[in-house]
């Protein structure tokens, strides 16, 4: 009965076939779609246009009429963080709309439109680790706006080998020296160095209680530099342990171990959601400290997230490097993040505020740009734009900084900041304070390599 | 010509490829897997990723599907083996010692320090079964946890430097020669997986799975089938956290939580428990390689962020997969093309 065996060969060979050229077509889909991808999320211009989206454009006389570039949009919206990380990336979204609308132009008049690809990591830096793998080699991003100080850092090296822009929202003094890290601010250090100045000018000789998640990279930052300042001032430091991600029940507990010291100050080096039911605790049991947030740990909602007791007046305080923008809608650089806002439909906040930022650095490394180099270098291009302003003219975002200047090896553009005191009607600025007589920076990232 | 399929030697019925078709399919699958560093770095690296995670899958099969016992663990014992590798190589970094390849050389033993902890895990087992027993490796899985960081890891994150991870010259820590090493150590312990499965051990695995306590009359020595389910699991587990150090160049607590384990159960539950090489891969491919996919497709829709954001839909679907397959699928995806496989083999006639 061989032609049933004839039959079962014929088939096997047929399975064998279909299952080599299903292989052969998925390497051929990938091949397809790499370098391709990367969702239009913003309002997608008339199809006349030529654009570059990948490698080097035709390296000819003729200019493009637009230019797109993706851009890697990495937020925290569900994880510890969330509470200030939700309205950044709102502000971030709405600032890709607002600039990507008003029309992005580099040096030489060429229109870039920004493809922002958004991806939430939760604060977990593997999937940031993940996601960036994502942005460099599917999307071929050019810059990447990110959020947390644990995976920035960890990504600081690769993205300089991959010279990808990176501006976070972590302000860490480890990356300023990092050659293509950016940020608009002062690091975290220099920041709390100047609440530190603040506090002994206010009390000298006073007793700081440092309280902070022990096992989280960015309320750890400035520590080593704030025990120095406060040696160098006179000041007694303590520490004491507060979750990130902290319950009523912990904050209680890190406020009665704080009490123990007795302090006058306490610094709080978590985000807001933390701080304020600290200092709730405080309040409750009565602890007569003047609490200093970090800059994410204080903003316009603290007071009623801290239970709105007349108690917290005068004694709840945070820092910010730049005014706030409630009242300010008619200065120049405050007005474009209301515009954002109003285009958006969203609120203005602080931390609204500081995700368009991020997106305005961008957008003024790509104005200092000429077509061609941006084409060419991509996140290079970018990373010089920035690093013009050291010699050149200096970057300023409105009237919300100072003139910026960011020189090679270092990447600081001012060192001042305000403190924000809430004396339990209206937010008092005190300041801008300069630190002077440590070099911050320069503690943080020599201690603990 | 005889009718059917003769075989003449023992060796060629016990034999992983038996008939065409087997051959035919395992040179196309060498084919692809060789010449897919071809593709572009995301299909790479979305491969590297793959592997590692089949590796750990296949740990967890072999201590949950074949003998029986549950484990909530597997991702603490990753982390034993990531942070092996990581927490050494970077102590020695930062003491000045040279650590040229060291990153590499560190993964069997990695792989041998997560079996150290999975027996220590075993003994729970020698006394608990099912529910209780979950409970137990709940247990380790939280406090290793812990451990990681707040002792061993509390800046969030070690990165390993590219010293370490470069022998003769070649960066094993990025490009087609990671892909290569970790997809070829990947293959290798599949086939180990694929063996222990047909052995007499293996049978003496099933054997406790199904009731331990006639096992033990049969004669099987089921605490020591127990201690080496756990160990034998816990050792895949460590050489996948090596191997993930190696892929992101360093080690990070939030990559072995409790999440991840739940994660890695559900691979093993989807693909098909028991089948330890082609249900783990399975359950990897769904859960783990077409989940990155679900970012991109689920960013930037209002239905999405009127729920609660990408975050919280992707639980909602992987819920509904886990509780789906659970249910209605108990062999898993290896079960549903069993069931295709069968079809096909009569397709055009029903019976």
């Amino acid at each position: 009965m061989g032609w049933r065996w004839e039959k079962v060969r014929a088939r096997t060979g047929l399975i064998a076939a279909a299952v080599v050229i299903v292989a052969l077509a998925l390497v051929a889909g990938f091949l397809a779609t790499r370098g391709g991808g990367g969702k239009t999320t913003a309002t997608s211009p008339p199809a006349t246009h030529t654009t570059a989206a990948g490698s080097t454009g035709g390296g000819g006389a003729a200019k493009p009429k637009e230019i797109t570039l993706n851009i890697g949009l990495m937020v925290d919206k569900s994880g510890p963080t969330s509470g200030v990380g939700r309205p950044y990336a709102e502000g971030a979204e709405a600032a890709f709309k607002y600039f990507n609308e008003k029309g992005v132009y580099t040096r030489d008049g060429v229109r870039v439109k920004l493809n922002y690809i958004e991806r939430d990591y939760g604060y977990n830096p593997t999937r940031a680790k993940q996601y960036y793998n994502e942005f460099r080699d599917q999307y071929h991003v050019a810059a990447i706006v990110g959020w947390g100080t644990a995976d920035t850092e960890q990504l600081s090296s690769q993205v300089a080998k991959d010279k990808i822009l990176y501006i976070s929202a972590s302000y860490s003094a480890k990356l300023v020296p990092q050659p293509y890290n950016f940020f608009p601010a002062p690091d975290y250090s220099t920041q709390a160095c100047a609440a530190v100045t603040w506090m002994a000018q206010k009390k000298p000789g006073a007793t700081l209680v440092l309280m902070y998640d022990h096992t989280v990279a960015y309320s750890k930052s400035p520590i080593p530099a704030i025990k120095a300042m406060a040696e160098k001032l006179g000041l007694k430091v303590y520490d004491v342990n507060l979750p990130l991600r902290a319950s009523d029940a912990d904050a209680e507990n890190a406020v009665q171990q704080a009490s123990q010291y007795k302090p006058d100050f306490i610094w709080c080096g978590n985000t807001i959601s933390s701080c304020s039911r600290a200092a709730k605790a405080m309040a409750k049991y009565g602890l007569n400290a003047v609490m200093v947030a970090n800059v994410w740990g204080f903003d316009e909602r603290f007071p009623q997230l801290a239970g709105g007791s007349s108690q917290l007046a005068g004694h709840v305080a945070g820092v910010s490097p730049w005014r706030w923008p409630e009242g300010m809608q008619d200065k120049p650089g405050y007005r474009e993040v209301f515009e954002a806002a109003k285009m958006a439909g969203k609120k203005v906040n602080l931390r609204f505020m500081q995700g368009f930022m991020n997106v305005w650095l961008l957008v003024k490394a790509i104005e200092r740009t000429d077509s061609k180099t941006l084409m060419e270098k991509k996140g290079e291009a970018l990373k010089e734009a920035l690093e013009s302003s050291c010699n050149g003219q200096p970057i300023k975002l409105g009237d919300i900084t100072p003139p910026m200047r960011y020189c090679p090896g270092n990447h600081l553009p001012f060192r001042s900041s305000y403190i924000v005191v809430w004396d339990g009607k209206s937010f008092k600025f005190e300041g801008p304070i300069t630190p002077s007589g440590v070099d911050c920076v320069k503690v943080t990232n020599e201690a603990e390599k | 010509m005889p009718a059917g399929v003769f075989k003449e030697k023992y060796s060629e019925l016990m034999a992983h490829l038996r008939y065409p078709v087997h051959w035919a399919a395992a040179a196309a699958a060498a084919l692809f897997l060789l010449l897919l560093p071809l593709a572009g770095a995301y299909p790479v690296s979305v491969a590297v990723d793959a592997a590692v995670f089949l590796v750990a899958a296949m740990g967890l099969n072999l201590t949950t599907g074949l003998a029986g016992q549950i484990s909530l663990a597997q991702a603490a014992l990753m982390g034993v083996g990531a942070y092996t590798v990581a927490r050494t190589v970077a102590w020695l970094y930062s003491a000045g010692h040279p650590v040229a390849g060291l990153g590499l050389l560190l993964v069997p033993v990695a792989g041998l320090a997560a079996a150290a902890v999975g027996l220590a895990l075993a003994l729970p087992s020698f006394r608990l079964k099912g529910y209780y027993l979950a409970m137990a490796s709940l247990a380790a899985q939280v406090l290793l946890a812990y451990l990681f960081r707040t002792v061993v890891d509390p800046n969030q994150g070690i990165v390993v430097p590219e010293e370490a991870l470069t022998v003769a010259g070649v960066d094993f820590g990025s490009g087609p020669a990671m892909y290569y090493l970790v997809v070829g150590v990947a293959a290798v312990l599949a086939l180990v997986a694929a063996n222990v499965g047909r052995s007499s051990l293996g049978r003496a695995m099933k054997a406790v799975r199904d009731n331990d306590v006639s096992a033990a009359i049969v004669g099987i020595d089921v605490a020591r089938t127990k201690a080496l389910a756990f160990a034998l699991g816990a050792f895949y587990a460590g050489v996948a956290g090596a191997l993930y150090t190696v892929y992101n160049h360093g080690a990070s607590w939030d990559a072995f939580t409790l999440a991840t384990s739940i994660d890695l159960l559900a691979m093993v539950l989807v693909g098909g428990a028991g089948r330890v090489v082609w249900g783990s891969l399975l359950g990897v491919l769904l859960l783990r390689s077409l989940w990155g996919n679900l970012d991109a497709v689920l960013t930037g829709l209002p239905a999405v962020n009127m729920l609660g954001g990408v975050d919280a839909v992707k639980y909602l679907v992987f819920g509904l997969l886990v509780a789906y397959f659970v249910v209605e699928e108990p062999e898993g995806l290896i079960g549903v093309l069993r069931r295709v496989k069968e079809y096909l083999r009569l397709w055009p006639f029903s019976y």
